[in-house]
């Protein structure tokens, strides 16, 4: 089987190979090029005449392109590629030579998502390695969107997504309504994880300032939200209108502590950043734990199914 | 292969008996002589897809008329002549026939009457006999 | 263990509140080339592919090549498959499909396949979508045979080919069964060609069974029967009607012939195939012909 697996999957491995060798050579010049100058500014001294003159929005508007790697991976690798066996009754020539249904789509299956992890796996070692030097200036890794596309998480996204197309098309049998429920179910989950689940992967720890000071963020924390208090400690909806007893102040400052003194404050929620890693094997977990059961379902259907 | 097999769908003749026919027909005229093999049940198949049963059943018919023999393992191969003219009579013959009904297609029978004028001749002749 | 290659006993499938075929029971003996007649509908589809194994009956049994259709290599060995829409790998080449074969088939005869494709003219190194309909069907046919099975079954192999293609494919698997310990069960609606190729009929018509013998006792057992017109109720009982056509003036009955008496008055012709095939897909009406 091993033959004929390589010679199905021969092309696409050639053409995500060759994208993935480009992108490493995009990754690897800018990203030496970007230390190389972050190491340079840590160092300049008094700066003076120091000026920065590449510009690196290019490479970092393609690294944050790669959030979408998931979702096509799902729709190629998952999709495409099982309705078109059935569309084309190749799965029925398959199953009518000497090897089993069974092994047949263990083999096909164990292929698919081997190449699923090499790519996406490839892909986030390459953005994440070129993200170091961001990462250092900002700390920002925790927050949504890198979140996303470094170390883990895009690796688990594509085999969800692998696993959808698969059992879609097992199911629909049809190469269009196979794609659209990939894209579809992807996204839904997608964004109801991000944007339901993850921030109470566990307990949000809490900051509180004064109304009109600057708020500062734990250094590498991922700031899920803020609130507006008033004195009684009730969150305040909406814009905060002037209070009565303050609109006499005369300047900034003075109208800043009258409405401290009443006991309005600000107070944000976020996971400090050792939270990062944990939350990563947890997000990943929970998305290859649906992997492993749309594979399941997918499986299956294909076996006791009629041909 | 040494015979060209044809089959025709309509004449009423079973397959068979059209195998046999052209079998006899390719003896008549020298083109299969005593001791040549006969084309394999493969061969034939292959040319005219029919079922192998049924050039079985035309080769036991040349058999049963003494024309060939099978031999196990080797193949059917030619043993006599049918009766008849040699093959340059034969020819000769054929030659004649053709230019025969070429004139009296030219004269305006038509083919189904040739038919009918051969048979009655041949009824006379056979009722003579 | 029985050496017949198909039986089948109280064969049934159901598609929700629909039998597609139902009550089937039938053999086909061994070494030979058995047509699988039916009208669209009739359950040839349903049938052949329980046979291979591709779908699961609901009721009754069935073996092919002595064994209980299943996800087996054993049985899969043994039993090859030609479906109704030839699949092939669009962009791969006919040698790719004889390399497929040789790796997914551990009795793989490469030497007799290519000798196969040979003889039909096949280029090896074109693309399958490149190649006519009848090359295709070719193709299919020589990957199907070439894991030498023991039964062969095709779902209308023929229907999109023209005659030459047909003949030729015809030829190939006439030659096959020639070879080899081979039985073959094709469905087709082409009479004319499964007359002259095959030996043995099976005949489905809405889902039930309603023919199963050798083609030669087929035409032999049934005759044309002709007379004015009269009453058809002492044929009916000595003999198994299948139609009776009626004008004011004659009667025409088609019948399977048994054992007792014809009566006096009644003209007996034989009757071909064709005709027989036709008489008993049609039998659900019976036809009242206006005076010619």
């Amino acid at each position: 089987m091993t033959w004929v697996l390589w010679r199905q999957h021969r092309t696409q491995v050639a053409v995500l190979g060759a994208i993935l060798a480009v992108f490493a050579v995009l990754m690897a010049i800018t990203g030496n090029q970007m230390a190389h100058d972050y190491e340079a500014i840590r160092h300049c001294g008094d700066c003076r005449g120091f000026g920065l003159t590449r510009s690196y929005n290019l490479p970092r508007t393609v690294v944050n392109l790669s959030v979408g790697v998931p979702v096509l991976l799902g729709v190629f690798l998952g999709a495409a590629m099982m309705a078109r066996e059935v569309e084309q009754a190749t799965n029925v020539l398959a199953w009518t030579q000497s090897v089993t249904r069974r092994r047949w789509l263990a083999t096909k299956l164990g292929t698919v998502l081997l190449i699923t992890v090499a790519i996406a796996g490839g892909m986030a070692a390459l953005v994440t390695w070129w993200s170091r030097t961001m990462n250092s200036l900002q700390d920002y890794r925790f927050e949504a969107l890198q979140f996303d596309i470094q170390n883990l998480s895009p690796v688990a996204y594509s085999l969800f997504a692998v696993a959808l197309g698969f059992a879609a098309a097992a199911i629909l049998r049809r190469m269009l309504p196979a794609v659209g429920v990939t894209v579809g179910g992807f996204f839904a989950v997608r964004l109801f994880i991000e944007l339901s689940v993850r921030p109470h992967y566990a307990a949000t720890r809490h900051a509180t300032f004064a109304l009109f000071a600057p708020t500062v963020r734990p250094r590498g924390a991922w700031m899920v939200g803020t609130k507006l208090l008033d004195g009684n400690g009730d969150v305040v909806r909406g814009p905060l209108r002037m209070p009565a007893a303050c609109r006499a102040a005369v300047d900034r400052l003075s109208a800043d502590q009258c409405v401290s003194k009443l006991g309005y404050k600000v107070v944000s929620s976020f996971h400090p950043a050792d939270r990062y890693w944990p939350f990563q094997l947890i997000e990943a977990g929970i998305f290859v734990a649906l992997a492993a059961l749309l594979v399941a379902v997918g499986a299956m259907v294909v076996l006791r199914r009629d041909a | 292969m040494v015979i060209v097999f044809r089959l025709n769908p309509s004449s009423g003749v079973p397959p068979y008996l059209q195998l046999a026919q052209q079998v006899r027909q390719a003896l008549s005229a020298g083109v299969l002589v005593p001791g040549d093999q006969l084309p394999t049940v493969r061969e034939v198949v292959s040319q005219v897809a029919v079922n192998p049963n049924t050039v079985f059943k035309s080769y036991r018919e040349l058999e049963r008329e003494g024309l060939v023999q099978g031999r196990p393992g080797a193949g059917t191969f030619v043993l006599r002549r049918p009766d008849g003219p040699p093959p340059g009579t034969h020819a000769r013959l054929a030659k004649g026939l053709a230019r025969w009904v070429d004139t009296a297609r030219t004269a305006g029978m038509s083919d189904s009457a040739i038919e009918a004028l051969v048979r009655t001749t041949l009824d006379r002749g056979e009722a003579v006999a | 263990m029985t050496a017949l290659p198909i039986t089948t006993t109280g064969l049934g499938k159901r598609f929700g509140r629909t039998w597609a075929l139902r009550d089937c029971t039938f053999e086909v003996p061994e070494h030979s080339l058995c047509a699988l007649v039916g009208g669209n509908g009739a359950g040839k589809t349903t049938l052949l592919r329980m046979l291979a194994g591709l779908s699961r009956p609901t009721t009754g049994e069935l073996e092919v090549a002595g064994r209980r259709p299943a996800d087996d290599p054993a049985f899969l060995a043994d039993v090859g498959f030609l479906a109704q829409e030839i699949p092939l790998y669009r962009r791969w080449t006919a040698e790719d499909h004889l390399a497929f074969g040789a790796h997914l088939n551990p009795r793989w005869d490469g030497a007799a396949t290519r000798d196969r494709l040979r003889r039909v003219n096949i280029p090896l190194e074109r693309r399958i979508e490149a190649l006519s309909g009848g090359m295709r069907a070719q193709v299919a046919l020589a990957l199907a045979l070439g894991k030498r099975p023991r039964v062969l079954l095709l779902d209308e192999p023929v229907a999109a080919l023209d005659p030459l293609a047909r003949r030729d494919f015809l030829g190939t698997l006439t030659a096959a069964v020639a070879d080899e310990d081979l039985t073959v069960l094709l469905s087709s609606h082409l009479l004319a060609d499964l007359e002259r190729v095959c030996d043995h009929l099976v005949l489905l018509s809405a889902g039930h069974l309603h023919l199963c013998a050798d083609i030669e006792e087929i035409v032999a057992a049934h005759k044309v029967l002709t007379a004015p017109a009269r009453e058809t109720a002492a044929l009916e009982r000595d003999h198994h009607v299948i139609h009776v056509d009626r004008t004011p003036r004659q009667v025409s009955v088609l019948a399977r012939m048994g054992i007792g008496p014809i009566e006096d008055g009644w003209h007996v012709e034989d009757v071909g195939l064709e005709e027989i095939v036709l008489a008993y897909l049609g039998r659900t009406e019976s036809r009242e012909v206006a005076s010619r």
